[in-house]
C-alpha cells in the first residue's frame, strides 16, 4: 500500500486510529450516561409536579370529596402551562377513572386508564414512571388518612425528550471532533520531528556512501534512543568501510605487482633468469636498493645465491653460500615466514662476515621472504633497506611478501620440474636405445635358438651356434669348446675362420691355466682387450692368435642351469669393435644359456638313447629268461603231473596190492577158525585171533592213509553247507559208538558256512568219532559242539575224555602220530591229520586245547571263503 | 523147473586167494550156481564174445551175473565194464564189482559206468546176497539153492 511507504505514515495511522477509537468509546459512554441522567431528572421533575398537584389535592380533600373539586381542571392546565415540556397531567380515582385532566381529550381517550390501585398496594410508595402511549408518565398515589383515593399522573412526551438528548449529543460530538483534529495535528508534528527527519538524514548518507565510499564525516547523534544508536553504528561502519577500502586498494596494487612478476617469471624455466626477474621486480615494488635471491640446497644444508641486485662483488663474495643453520635466511626457511631485522648491526642471526659487508654498504634493515611451493621452501629472497628509507612492515605487507614469495616459489618449482623432466627424457632416450639393442639381440637369440633346438647332434649345434654368432657379432674368428669330463680338458667342437694350424694347437685346452678356463671358473663373460698383453692364455695359442692379428677376445660361458657345458670364444681384430657394454654382457650370457640349453638337450637325448638301447637289451634278456622260465615251468608241470599220476597209481597199487595179501591172511585165518576151531585149542586159536586183528588193523591203516592222500588230491568245491545238518547225520552214523554208555551231547547254534560238503563231513566224522572214542572210558561223557562267533566263525568240538598233555599238541595233527596206546584207544592216528589237511585246503585254521585226563577241545575255522 | 535157464555167474578175478575165499563163501552158504572163473578182463571178454581160448563157445549163452575185480592185468575192471556196456549182446548183464574200499566205489560212481552193485572184498555171503537182492537175482539164487538142497 502506498500509504505505508513512509515510516511516519505508519506511526500516524496507528496514533490516529487509537485516538478515534478512544473518542468514540468516550462519546458513546457519555451519551448513554447523559440520557439516563437526563431522563431521571425529567422523572424527578414530573414527580415534583405531581407532588405539588397532590399537595393541592390534600388541601382540598379535607373539605371536599375528591370528585367534587371545582377548578381542578383549570389548575391542572396552569400547572402544565407553568412547566414547559410537560405534555399532560391528570388525576384518577381509586378505580382508575380520570377525574380531572389538563386536556379534555385525555379524559375521553383514557377512560379506561390503568388501575393504579393494583400498582400502589403499598400506599407509602412515592411513585414511579411508566412508558405509556409514547410518553413517560410519572404516577404518585393519593392517600388520605390511610384511604387510597387515587393517583396523580404527569406525562412528558417521549419524542421531545429524545430530541433534547440528540441535540446535546450532537453538540458534544462536534466538540470532540474538533479536539481530535487538534490532537492529530500535534501528533503529526512530533512524529515528523523525532523520527522521520533523522531517518531521512541517515538515508541520504547511505545513498551518499555508495557514491563516495571513503567519506568519513559522521552524522550527529541527536538522541540516546534506537535512532541515536543507529546513527552511532552507522558512523562506525563508515569508518571501517573506509579502512577496508584502503586496504583493498593496497592489496590490489600488490596483486597487480604479483601478476606482473608472475607474468614475467612464468615465461621462463631457467632458474637464473627467474632469480634475476624476481630480484628486479621486488626491488622495483618495494623500492629496495639491494636484493638477493638464494636457493635452498637440502642435501648440502646450504643456501646458494642465484642472483643479486646492487651488491658489490666484495659483499657478495661472503654471501655466495649461506649455511641453513646459523643464518637469518635459514630462519626464514625453517619458519616458512618472513623474517625481519630492523637493526642488522645488532642482529645475532646474521653470518658475521655477511653482516660486516652489509653494514659496510650502509644497510640497516632486511626483510627475508620465503619462496614457497606448496609446503616446501625452495629459496629465500632478501630485500635490504637503509633505516630512514622505510618503516616497519605491517601484516598486509607481510601477506603480500608471502604471496610474492609463493609466486616466485612456483616459478622455481616449475623450473626444477622442467629440469627433472628433461633429465628423465634423456635417461629414457638412453634406455630406449638400449632396448632397441636388446630387442635386436633377442631376435638374434630367438633365431639362433630356433636353429639350435632343431638338432640334438652336438656337432651340428656347435656349428650352427658358432656360425650364427659370428655373423651376428661380425666376429672374424670364433670357436666353441665343450668340457670333456673324462680327460678333464676343453675339447674344440667347432671353429669359424681359423686355419688348420691353429686348430691343431688349440683343439684341446687345459681346464685351468687358459683363457677359456677363466670363463669356466668365473661363469661370466670374460674379455681380453689386448691379447698380446693377456697372461691367462696358453702361450702357443696366444702366438697363433697374434699371428692372425687378433687383438680382442670375448669368452662366453655356455651354461645350462648351474652346469657349465662349454665356452664360446669370439675374436676380433683391432678397431673391429669397442669395449663391451654391460648390457651386451647380459645378451652374451643369454646367448650362452641358449647354446647351453641346446647342448644339454643334445647330451640328454644321447643319454636317453643310450638308456633306451640299454633297456631294449634288458627287455630282450628278460623276454628270453621268461621264455626259458615258461619252458621250465611247463616241463616241471609235466613232471609234476606225471609224478602225481605215478603217486595216484602208487596209492592205488598200495591200496589194492597191500590189501590183497591182508585180505588173504584174514580170510584164511577166519577159515581156520571157522573150520578147525574144534581141532585147534588154546594158544593156536588165540594166535589166529591176533593174526586177524593185526591184519584188520593194517587194513584200517591203509584205508586211512589213502583217505589222507585223497583229501589232498580231490578238487575242492565250496558251497553253502549247514554244519548242524552234517553233525546230526554224522552222529547218527556213529550211533554204534554211543551204545551202552551215557553220552551227553550238547549242540549249540552253528551258522551256515561255505565249504566242500563231503570234506567237511570227513572233518566232523573224525572230530566226533574222536570225541566219542576218547570219552568211552568216562562214566558220563559230555561232548559240546558249536560255534563261537567273533571276527570269524570258530567251530568247536569239546569233550571231557582222556585228553592229553599239551606239550604233545604239535604232534597231534601229524600223520600216524598217536598220543595214546592202541590198547587204550584204537585208531590209526590219521584222523586229526586228515582234519588238518582239509581245513588247510579251505584256508582255515585248526587247533586244540587239551588237558590230560580231563578232555580236549578242538577248534577250526574255514578261512576267508568260509562264511 | 528143470527147463529153467541155468544160472551162471562169471567171476573175473586175478587173485587166486580171493577166488578161493569167494568160492568158499558161496559154498559155505550152499550157493551152488555154476561159477565160471576168468583171471582178467581180457579173458572175460574172450569168454563173453567167444574169442581166444573160448572160441567156439556159444556166445548167446550169456552169464546171469558178472562179478568182477577192478585191478587186473591187461584189461582191468573198468575197461571190461566199458566193453560189456557197449556191446548189445552183453549190455544188460548185471555187473557186481568187487572193491577193496569205499573210496573206490565213489570213484567208480563218478565214472557212471552202469554198475549194478558193489561187494567189498573179501566177499562174504551176506554181502553177496545183499547185492543179489539189489539187482533182483535174489530169488533166483535162492531157488537154485533150494533145488540143490533137495
Amino acid at each position: 500500500m502506498n500509504l505505508f511507504k513512509h515510516l511516519h505514515t505508519k506511526i500516524l495511522t496507528v496514533g490516529i486510529s487509537t485516538l478515534v477509537l478512544a473518542v468514540t468509546l468516550i462519546t458513546v459512554a457519555n451519551v448513554a450516561n447523559f440520557s439516563i441522567s437526563y431522563r431521571s431528572a425529567l422523572e424527578d421533575r414530573s414527580i415534583t409536579v405531581a407532588e405539588n398537584i397532590r399537595s393541592v389535592v390534600y388541601r382540598n380533600i379535607k373539605y371536599f370529596p375528591l370528585d367534587s373539586f371545582t377548578g381542578m381542571a383549570a389548575f391542572l392546565r396552569d400547572v402544565l402551562a407553568n412547566n414547559p415540556g410537560l405534555s399532560y397531567c391528570y388525576i384518577a380515582d381509586g378505580h382508575g377513572r380520570i377525574l380531572y385532566a389538563s386536556d379534555e381529550n385525555i379524559k375521553k381517550q383514557r377512560k379506561t386508564a390503568l388501575r393504579p390501585g393494583s400498582v400502589f398496594k403499598n400506599q407509602k410508595t412515592r411513585g414511579e414512571t411508566l412508558i405509556h402511549d409514547g410518553h413517560y408518565e410519572s404516577i404518585i398515589p393519593v392517600i388520605f388518612e390511610n384511604d387510597y383515593l387515587g393517583t396523580v399522573h404527569v406525562a412528558i412526551e417521549k419524542k421531545i425528550v429524545n430530541q433534547k438528548i440528540l441535540t446535546i449529543v450532537l453538540q458534544n460530538t462536534i466538540i470532540l471532533i474538533l479536539f481530535l483534529a487538534l490532537a492529530i495535528y500535534i501528533l503529526y508534528r512530533i512524529v515528523t520531528k523525532q523520527v522521520t527527519r533523522p531517518i531521512n538524514l541517515l538515508m541520504d548518507r547511505v545513498i551518499n556512501i555508495t557514491e563516495e565510499p571513503d567519506a568519513t564525516e559522521p552524522i550527529a547523534v541527536t538522541s540516546e534512543d534506537e535512532l541515536g544508536k543507529l546513527a552511532f553504528s552507522f558512523n562506525q561502519m563508515q569508518t571501517s568501510l573506509a579502512n577496508y577500502i584502503r586496504e583493498l586498494n593496497y592489496r590490489n596494487n600488490a596483486l597487480q605487482t604479483i601478476i606482473m612478476i608472475a607474468d614475467r617469471l612464468y615465461k621462463t624455466f631457467d632458474m637464473e633468469t627467474i632469480a634475476k626477474y624476481a630480484c628486479e621486480a621486488m626491488a622495483a615494488y618495494s623500492n629496495s636498493p639491494r636484493t638477493a635471491l638464494f636457493a635452498v640446497d637440502n642435501e648440502r644444508k646450504t643456501l646458494r645465491c642465484l642472483y643479486h641486485l646492487g651488491f658489490g662483488e666484495e659483499t657478495i663474495k661472503n654471501a655466495r653460500i649461506l649455511p641453513l643453520e646459523g643464518s637469518l635466511s635459514g630462519i626464514t626457511v625453517r619458519n616458512k615466514d618472513v623474517t625481519t631485522s630492523y637493526d642488522i648491526l645488532k642482529d645475532e642471526t646474521i653470518v658475521p662476515e655477511v653482516k660486516q659487508s652489509l653494514i659496510g654498504d650502509g644497510l640497516n634493515i632486511v626483510f627475508s621472504i620465503p619462496l614457497l611451493f606448496q609446503d616446501d621452501v625452495l629459496g629465500v629472497l632478501n630485500i635490504f633497506f637503509v633505516a630512514r628509507e622505510r618503516g616497519p612492515i605491517d601484516q598486509y605487507e607481510r601477506d603480500i611478501f608471502i604471496s610474492i614469495g609463493k609466486t616466485i616459489g612456483l616459478a622455481m618449482s616449475n623450473s626444477r620440474h622442467v629440469a627433472q623432466i628433461e633429465a628423465e627424457i634423456a635417461v629414457r632416450k638412453t634406455a630406449e636405445k638400449e632396448l632397441d639393442y636388446r630387442n635386436n639381440a633377442l631376435h638374434t637369440i630367438n633365431t639362433i635358438a630356433d636353429k639350435l633346438y632343431r638338432s640334438f647332434d652336438m656337432q651340428t649345434i656347435a656349428r650352427e651356434a658358432v656360425e650364427s654368432i659370428a655373423v651376428y657379432t661380425n666376429s672374424p674368428r670364433a670357436s666353441l669348446f665343450a668340457i670333456d669330463e673324462q680327460s678333464k680338458q676343453f675339447k674344440l667342437l667347432y671353429t669359424h675362420g681359423f686355419s688348420d694350424a691353429i686348430i691343431k694347437v688349440g683343439s684341446l685346452l687345459p681346464l685351468e691355466g687358459s683363457f677359456t678356463g677363466l670363463v669356466l671358473k668365473t661363469r661370466q663373460i670374460v674379455t681380453s682387450d689386448d691379447i698380446a698383453d693377456d697372461q691367462s692364455m696358453v702361450p702357443e695359442v696366444k702366438n697363433a692368435l697374434l699371428e692372425e692379428k687378433l687383438s680382442m677376445v670375448i669368452g662366453v660361458p655356455l651354461l645350462f642351469q648351474d652346469q657349465m657345458l662349454g665356452v664360446m670364444n669370439l675374436f676380433f681384430r683391432e678397431k673391429e669393435r669397442g669395449p663391451i657394454e654391460e648390457y651386451e654382457k647380459e645378451i652374451f650370457l643369454s646367448i650362452g644359456k641358449t647354446i647351453g640349453l641346446a647342448m644339454a638337450n643334445a647330451q640328454h637325448v644321447a643319454q636317453i638313447e643310450a638308456e633306451i638301447k640299454e633297456r631294449k637289451k634288458a627287455e630282450a634278456e628278460i623276454r628270453k629268461l621268461n621264455e626259458e622260465l615258461e619252458q621250465r615251468v611247463s616241463e616241471r608241470t609235466r613232471e609234476l603231473e606225471f609224478a602225481n599220476k605215478e603217486l595216484e597209481s602208487f596209492s592205488y597199487s598200495v591200496s589194492h596190492d597191500l590189501r590183497a595179501p591182508l585180505r588173504s591172511i584174514d580170510g584164511f585165518s577166519k577159515i581156520l577158525l571157522e573150520d578147525y576151531e574144534s581141532e585147534l585149542s588154546g594158544e593156536p586159536v588165540r594166535y589166529l585171533h591176533l593174526l586177524r586183528n593185526n591184519a584188520q588193523q593194517m587194513g584200517n591203516l591203509i584205508t586211512d592213509m589213502l583217505s589222507f592222500s585223497r583229501m589232498s588230491r580231490l578238487p575242492l568245491t565250496r558251497q553253502k553247507v549247514d554244519p548242524a545238518e552234517i553233525v546230526y547225520q554224522v552222529l547218527k552214523e556213529l550211533e554204534d559208538m554211543q551204545k551202552n554208555r551215557q553220552v551227553d551231547i550238547v549242540i549249540g547254534d552253528m551258522p551256515e558256512c561255505q565249504a566242500d560238503p563231503a570234506m567237511l563231513k570227513v572233518v566232523w566224522v573224525n572230530l566226533l568219532s574222536n570225541a566219542l572214542k576218547f570219552t568211552s572210558k568216562k562214566e558220563k561223557a559230555l561232548i559240546e559242539i558249536g560255534c563261537n562267533k567273533s571276527d570269524e566263525d570258530v567251530f568247536y568240538v569239546k569233550d571231557n575224555g582222556a585228553g592229553f598233555d599239551m606239550k604233545y599238541a604239535d604232534k597231534i595233527f601229524c600223520v600216524f602220530q598217536r598220543l595214546h596206546l592202541a590198547d587204550e584207544f584204537e585208531g590209526t592216528g590219521c584222523g586229526t591229520a586228515i582234519v588238518k589237511r582239509i581245513i588247510n585246503r579251505h584256508g582255515g585254521r585248526v587247533w586244540v586245547e587239551a588237558r590230560l585226563n580231563e578232555g580236549a577241545d578242538f577248534y577250526f575255522t574255514l578261512g576267508e571263503g568260509g562264511q | 523147473m528143470g527147463n529153467a535157464p541155468p544160472v551162471e555167474i562169471l567171476l573175473v578175478e586175478d587173485n587166486p586167494n580171493d577166488i578161493e575165499l569167494a568160492l568158499r563163501a558161496f559154498k559155505k552158504n550152499k550157493l551152488v550156481n555154476h561159477v565160471n572163473i576168468v583171471r582178467d578182463g581180457e579173458e572175460a571178454l574172450d569168454y563173453l564174445f567167444g574169442r581166444g581160448t573160448y572160441a567156439g563157445r556159444n556166445i548167446a549163452d550169456v552169464p546171469t551175473l558178472i562179478l568182477t575185480d577192478l585191478n587186473m592185468p591187461r584189461v582191468n575192471g573198468l575197461e571190461l565194464l566199458k566193453e560189456i556196456r557197449s556191446n548189445p549182446l552183453t549190455k544188460n548183464i548185471p555187473v557186481v564189482v568187487l572193491t577193496t574200499s569205499r573210496e573206490e566205489q565213489d570213484v567208480l560212481d563218478a565214472h557212471r559206468l552202469g554198475i549194478n552193485s558193489y561187494i567189498l572184498k573179501p566177499v562174504d555171503f551176506e554181502q553177496f546176497m545183499n547185492s543179489a537182492r539189489l539187482i533182483g537175482y535174489h530169488w533166483m539164487l535162492l531157488q537154485k539153492k533150494e533145488e540143490n538142497n533137495k
